[in-house]
């Protein structure tokens, strides 16, 4: 296949990123200055210029929220639904990396609750947007958050410090009270 | 127009169109000459700006050309546009300014 043409293929998949009106208005636009931009002889678009397609496109759709409720529609929805939440994980992923490394943030395992976290925090943004597709967003989210959360409960058992600070409360429970007992 | 300073980028966009209309292509290349390649804008950053700016009234749509089968649109600075520049430029010379000054008493030169 022709180089351009695949080039030119993959970034029109990219501007699914924006809004379908703002793609009417400025995409084939924005695919004539992309492929005057990219080096000859690329069959992919440069990673810097994916990257700041999807985050132009979020910022489009988040700034036009207050524009057009109405117009929900599933396949925009669908579209950021779906490349949100593996964006979400990388990112919390690489938190989670970081916070491994530096060991003065590492408090109780906190970075396990980060992704759950991000989870829930994601349906709400997307809602603002999307309502009809807040219901399926929130249902992905739940049911990755339970999961996220059995895998956290199981692994606290080999989790020193989590263990320790969960043990040391549930091994004891009265300890204080029964002190008070005493005196 | 609020108080708030404009984004570099926004500034430069602007800067860009004062010298005549330009397309989005001829804008990315403008911007990194004006910037001495320091702002090299992308095509999604380039164009949520320019929504952002039609929208607020600085830029307009002024004319379409077809070239090489492409669509090229050409952006120009609307009176209110060439206001805000000026307010901005205004703003930051006079920063600038004292900058300049409270340096040289530091005995440094701003380069």
């Amino acid at each position: 296949m022709n180089d351009s043409l695949a080039l030119e293929r993959r970034y029109r998949r990219l501007l699914v990123w924006f809004p379908a009106e703002h793609r009417r208005e400025y995409g084939e636009e924005m695919i004539g200055v992309l492929l005057a931009s990219t080096p000859q002889g690329r069959r992919r678009p440069r990673l810097a210029d994916a990257f700041d397609l999807m985050t132009g496109g979020l910022r489009a759709r988040l700034s036009r929220q207050g524009a057009g409720l109405g117009d929900a529609r599933w396949p925009d929805a669908l579209a950021v639904c779906s490349a949100a939440l593996p964006v979400t994980l990388l990112t919390a992923l690489a938190v989670n990396y970081l916070w491994n490394l530096l060991p003065a943030l590492d408090f109780y395992g906190v970075s396990d609750f980060y992704l759950p976290a991000l989870a829930l925090a994601l349906p709400p943004l997307i809602a603002l947007r999307y309502r009809r597709a807040a219901a399926a967003a929130a249902l992905v989210a739940a049911t990755w958050f339970w999961f996220l959360l059995l895998r956290v409960t199981r692994s606290v058992s080999s989790h020193p410090r989590l263990s320790v600070a969960l043990g040391g409360a549930s091994r004891n429970p009265y300890g204080r009270s029964g002190r008070h007992g005493v005196t | 127009m609020t108080n708030q300073a404009m984004q570099e980028p926004t500034f430069l966009i602007l800067t860009a169109l004062a010298a005549g209309a330009q397309h989005g292509y001829g804008i990315m290349t403008d911007v990194a000459r004006i910037s001495g390649d320091r702002v090299r804008l992308r095509a999604g950053t380039l164009y949520a700006a320019l929504d952002r700016l039609r929208g607020d009234g600085l830029i307009d749509a002024d004319r379409e050309e077809i070239v090489d089968g492409r669509l090229r649109r050409y952006y120009r600075l609307t009176p209110s546009g060439a206001d805000a520049l000026a307010a901005e430029t205004a703003r930051m010379r006079s920063n600038a300014a004292v900058a300049t000054r409270r340096l040289r008493t530091l005995g440094m030169s701003a380069s």
